[in-house]
C-alpha cells in the first residue's frame, strides 16, 4: 500500500468572503486511515469539508490531493480523486439501486454515459460491497435511510476515489444504522481507503476512528493526532468546553 | 432499459402512428378510411389531396413535435428546479415568450411569411430567455424550489399585465391577430415553414440526450451532482436555454400552449416505473407528441357538426388537470419526487 499521502494542506483558511471560520490548517490523511471530525454545531465542519471536497475555494493557503494542488485541478479529475457522502435524505426516489449507483461511474464514462463492461463489475462490486446484492432493483424510495445511505457509500465506492468524504451520513438513523454504517466504513479504510467522517454519533465514531479531528470554537482551530495522542492529551476536550471527555466510554458528559 | 419501459415506449410509438389515421379523417368534412389512403397515395381529386396534405397533416405532425418539443421543456425544468409542477406555462416561460411575441405583433401590425415568423420566434426566444434569466438569477440565493416557482407565477403575471398595456395601445387590426394567436392553434404552421419548425424542434431535443447522465445525477441533488463531477452552474444554465429555447419555438408557431409541458413527462413517469432521463427523454418526447395529437384531433372534431374548431387551449387543461391532480394527491406513493 502507498503512504504518500491522499490529502494535505497547508496554511489553510477557510470560510466565507471576509469571515475566516478555520485558520492555519496543517494536515495529512494517509490512504487506509479513518479521520473521524467533531466540533459544535456552527463551528465551521461543513465549511472544512466542503472546502476540502472543491466545492468552495479556500480563503487561504494550499490543498494537495494525491500531491497534485486542488486548484489545477479540473471537476473530473476531482471527482476521480475523492467522493462525497452528505445527510441529503431525498431526491431519486424513482432510481434503482443500481441506476443511483451507476451515477457514481459519471467521472469515467462518455458523453452519453454508456458503461463499459469494467464500469458494471465496479458497479457489482461496490453494491456487494455495502450488502445491499440482493436489492439492486429496488427503487430508492422504497428504502429505509439506512439502506439508502448504504446505496450513497456505494455509489461513492464506485467513484472509485482514494479518499470518501462524509458529512454527516448518520444524522437521520437510528442507533443500530449508525454503528452498521460506521463499521462499514471501518472496513472500507482498513482496505486502504481514506476516510473523513463528520459527525454527531462522537462515541462511535471515536471507537472506529485512527486519527481524530477537533475543531476548537473559539479559537477558530483545527486539532489533528492519532486518537491515541488526542484523548491523553485532552486535546478531546476542546470541542466541547462546556463538558468533560470520559476516556473510557468516548463520551462527552457534564 | 426495464420491460416496461420498452413496452411503453412501443405502445407510445404504435399509438402515435395509429393516431394520423383519425386525425386525417376528422374536421370540417369527413373522410372516410379509403379516401384518406387515396389522398396519401395521390390518387385523389385536387380538394382531398389540399385537405389531407396541405391543411391536416402539417397540423398533425406540428401537434406532434409541439407535444414533444414542450414535454421535453418540462421534463428539463422539473428535473433543474427539483420540483414537480415546473414546467414552461406555469412558471411564467411561455408568457415571457408570448409577451416577446405581443411586441413583435403588434408593434408590427401583422406578421407574415417565413420571414415574420423567424421574427416572432426571435422575440418569443428574447421573452422566455428573460423569464429564465431572471428565475435563474433568484434561483442563485433563493434555495426552496417551492418559492422559485412562486416567482416564476409571479414573473408570468406581471408579462401578462405587459401584454394587457401592450393591447390596450395597439391598434384593433393587430390585437386581433394576437388575441387570435394567445388561444393556441397547431393549424397555423403552413407547409412552408414545417420544415423549419420541425428541423429546429428536433436539433434541441437532440441536443438534450448528451444531458441526460448529468440530468440523472441531478435527481439526487445539486451536491451529489457536483461530487460526481457536473459542473451545476453551466450545466444548469444550460439546461434551461435549451427548455427555453424549446418553449420559444413552440410559442411563435402556436401560441402560448398551456399544460403539456408540465403534465406530460408525469405521464411518461408513471408508464415507465422510472425516472431515469436515458428512458424518460424519449419516453417524454413520444407521450407529449401523442398528447400533442389528441388535442388536435379533439380540437377539430366539433367543426364536423358546428363548423367551427375549439382552441387548443380550451382543451390541454381538461387532460391536464386530472392528471397533475392525481400526481399531487399521490406525491409520496409516486416516488418520484422523494
Amino acid at each position: 500500500m502507498s503512504s504518500s499521502p491522499v490529502l494535505s494542506t497547508k496554511g489553510l483558511n477557510v470560510g466565507y468572503g471576509h469571515r475566516t471560520v478555520l485558520q492555519g490548517i496543517d494536515t495529512v490523511v494517509l490512504p487506509g486511515t479513518f479521520t473521524t471530525l467533531i466540533g459544535a454545531n456552527g463551528s465551521g465542519k461543513s465549511t472544512l469539508l466542503r472546502t476540502l471536497s472543491g466545492t468552495q475555494a479556500p480563503l487561504e493557503g494550499y490543498i494537495a490531493l494525491n500531491g497534485k494542488d486542488m486548484a489545477l485541478m479540473r471537476r473530473r479529475e476531482l471527482a476521480r480523486s475523492l467522493s462525497m457522502v452528505f445527510t441529503d435524505r431525498s431526491g431519486g426516489g424513482a432510481l434503482t439501486v443500481r441506476e443511483t449507483v451507476e451515477i457514481g461511474r459519471h467521472p469515467y464514462t462518455g458523453l452519453l454515459g454508456r458503461l463499459s463492461a469494467n464500469d458494471r463489475e465496479i458497479v457489482d462490486s461496490s453494491i456487494a460491497a455495502v450488502g445491499m446484492g440482493h436489492m439492486t432493483d429496488r427503487l430508492l424510495g422504497t428504502l429505509s435511510d439506512g439502506e439508502r445511505q448504504k446505496v450513497m457509500i456505494a455509489r461513492a465506492l464506485a467513484q472509485d476515489t482514494p479518499l470518501i468524504i462524509l458529512d454527516e451520513p448518520t444524522a437521520f438513523l437510528d442507533v443500530a444504522g449508525r454503528i452498521e454504517i460506521t463499521a462499514m466504513l471501518r472496513s472500507l479504510a482498513d482496505n486502504g481507503k481514506a476516510i473523513i467522517l463528520s459527525t454527531h454519533d462522537v462515541s462511535t465514531a471515536i471507537s472506529a476512528a485512527d486519527n481524530l479531528w477537533i475543531v476548537d470554537k473559539s479559537t477558530g482551530t483545527l486539532h489533528a493526532a492519532d486518537k491515541t495522542t488526542a484523548i491523553a492529551s485532552g486535546m478531546t476536550e476542546l470541542a466541547f468546553p462546556s463538558l468533560k471527555f470520559d476516556k473510557q466510554t468516548l463520551s462527552y458528559t457534564l | 432499459m426495464t420491460r416496461r419501459s420498452r413496452i411503453s415506449i412501443l405502445l407510445l410509438s404504435l399509438l402515435i402512428v395509429a393516431a394520423f389515421l383519425p386525425g386525417l379523417m376528422a374536421g370540417g368534412v369527413w373522410l372516410d378510411t379509403t379516401t384518406v389512403i387515396d389522398a396519401l397515395c395521390g390518387i385523389s381529386d385536387s380538394t382531398t389531396r389540399f385537405i389531407v396534405l396541405e391543411t391536416r397533416l402539417p397540423a398533425l405532425v406540428t401537434a406532434l413535435m409541439a407535444g414533444a418539443a414542450l414535454a421535453v421543456a418540462g421534463l428539463l425544468m422539473q428535473t433543474c428546479f427539483n420540483n414537480p409542477l415546473a414546467g414552461p406555462s406555469i412558471m411564467g416561460i411561455s408568457t415571457g415568450a408570448s409577451l416577446g411575441v405581443g411586441i413583435i405583433l403588434l408593434s408590427m401590425g401583422s406578421v407574415l411569411g417565413v420571414w415574420g415568423r423567424i421574427a416572432m420566434v426571435g422575440g418569443a426566444f428574447i421573452g422566455a430567455a428573460a423569464v429564465l434569466g431572471i428565475l435563474l438569477l433568484f434561483s442563485g440565493f433563493v434555495k426552496s424550489s417551492d418559492v422559485l416557482l412562486i416567482i416564476g407565477i409571479l414573473i408570468g403575471y406581471l408579462s401578462s399585465s405587459a401584454i394587457s398595456l401592450l393591447n390596450f395601445f395597439a391598434t384593433d387590426n393587430s390585437v386581433h391577430s394576437f388575441v387570435m394567436w394567445g388561444m393556441g392553434t397547431f393549424a397555423g404552421v403552413g407547409l412552408d415553414s414545417l420544415p423549419l419548425f420541425c428541423g429546429i424542434a428536433i436539433i434541441l431535443m437532440v441536443i438534450c440526450i448528451p444531458f441526460c447522465k448529468s440530468l440523472n445525477a441531478m435527481l439526487l441533488g445539486a451536491r451529489y451532482a457536483e461530487s460526481t463531477g457536473v459542473a451545476m452552474q453551466r450545466t444548469r444554465s444550460a439546461i434551461l436555454a435549451i427548455s427555453g429555447a424549446l418553449t420559444a419555438v413552440v410559442t411563435a408557431w402556436c401560441g402560448p400552449i398551456g399544460f403539456l409541458g408540465l403534465v406530460v413527462p408525469h405521464v411518461a413517469r408513471m408508464l415507465c416505473g422510472t425516472a431515469n432521463h436515458k428512458v424518460l427523454l424519449p419516453a417524454t418526447a413520444l407521450a407529449g407528441a401523442l398528447i400533442g395529437l389528441i388535442c388536435q384531433i379533439a380540437s377539430v372534431a366539433p367543426s364536423l357538426s358546428t363548423g367551427s374548431i375549439l382552441p387548443v387551449n380550451a382543451i390541454t387543461p381538461i387532460i391536464g388537470v386530472p392528471i397533475i391532480l392525481y400526481v399531487l394527491l399521490n406525491r409520496r406513493k409516486l416516488l418520484y419526487f422523494s
